[in-house]
């Protein structure tokens, strides 16, 4: 069935029309919104809060894009919502989780410090993604976890495909200069 | 191992967390919940939008309709009140007249 069959049957109130359009894309949506927040939990969180939007928004769209590329922008626009309002209490996390780390380091044998180099490196990068400038990391995110090429990704920010080749290009420099440290290990 | 290498690992990691199998149901209870599961593209029945209007019209007849009771209650007795005509006449207090 196609996105268009399913919209009308939703519309006209059908329940497992909507099951069936959730199943077809919240995996997609997931992996968006884990490209931004970077936990299993908020980004169930965000997929369930997206789906709740679409619904309540389907009537007004216009069909003038893709279902698909409709979805992927209330997906950023979510996700980018739900960081604002989480800021405050990230800090407090990320402040806790350094001390933790802290406190462990010192009885931890030699492959539980390899360990936590691991994690160490996944933290820098998580951390480089997150202070990317908004327009390159959405061009980042949309480009590396779902693998759109770059007309999708122009269609999906309303831009040219130059402009994203841009994003990309100076996406890849930022996290170059953030990350040259790593490498060097 | 290159930088990128870093980052495609880092980004494949995440990518093998599933969604919870769940989620749809979980969304269809919250919708329910929110009681909005039918009237999509409903809008509200014709009669409801003329009652309204109709309500609306009324007040303001009402508001009129009170609003010229009002105006016709006043008196204009303060009016006479003030006015010199109506005083009495000092002349009469004068004994001039009357000797």
């Amino acid at each position: 069935m196609t996105d268009e069959q399913l919209i009308e049957k939703i519309l006209s109130g059908d329940r497992d029309a909507f099951r069936l359009l959730m199943e077809k894309y919240q995996q997609q949506v997931f992996y968006v919104a884990m490209g931004f927040v970077h936990s299993r939990e908020d980004a169930e969180d965000i997929t369930r809060d997206v789906f709740i939007r679409v619904f309540h928004s389907l009537s007004s769209f216009k069909e003038k894009s893709l279902f698909s590329t409709w979805l992927y922008r209330i997906t950023m626009n979510t996700s980018i919502n739900h960081i604002n309002k989480n800021k405050r209490r990230n800090f407090f996390t990320e402040a806790g989780d350094s001390l933790i780390n802290l406190f462990n380091r010192s009885n931890e044998e030699r492959d539980a410090h390899e360990q936590l180099e691991a994690t160490e490196i996944e933290k820098t990068i998580q951390k480089a993604i997150d202070e990317l400038p908004i327009k390159q990391r959405k061009a980042f995110i949309l480009s590396k976890y779902e693998e759109l090429s770059q007309r999708e990704i122009a269609e999906i920010m309303e831009t040219t495909e130059g402009a994203v080749e841009q994003l990309l290009v100076r996406a890849r420099k930022n996290l170059q200069n953030k990350l040259a440290h790593i490498v060097g290990k | 191992m290159k930088l990128e290498d870093y980052i495609d690992d880092f980004i494949r990691k995440e990518k093998q967390q599933q969604v919870n199998p769940y989620l749809a149901t979980r969304v269809l209870a919250k919708l329910d919940e929110t009681e909005t599961i039918v009237p999509i593209r409903k809008k509200a029945p014709v009669w409801q939008s003329l009652a309204v209007a109709a309500s609306l019209a009324l007040i303001v007849v009402m508001r009129i309709e009170i609003g010229s009771m009002a105006k016709m209650s006043q008196n204009n007795y303060a009016s006479l009140n003030i006015n010199d005509a109506q005083l009495e006449n000092l002349n009469l207090y004068k004994f001039d007249d009357y000797e």
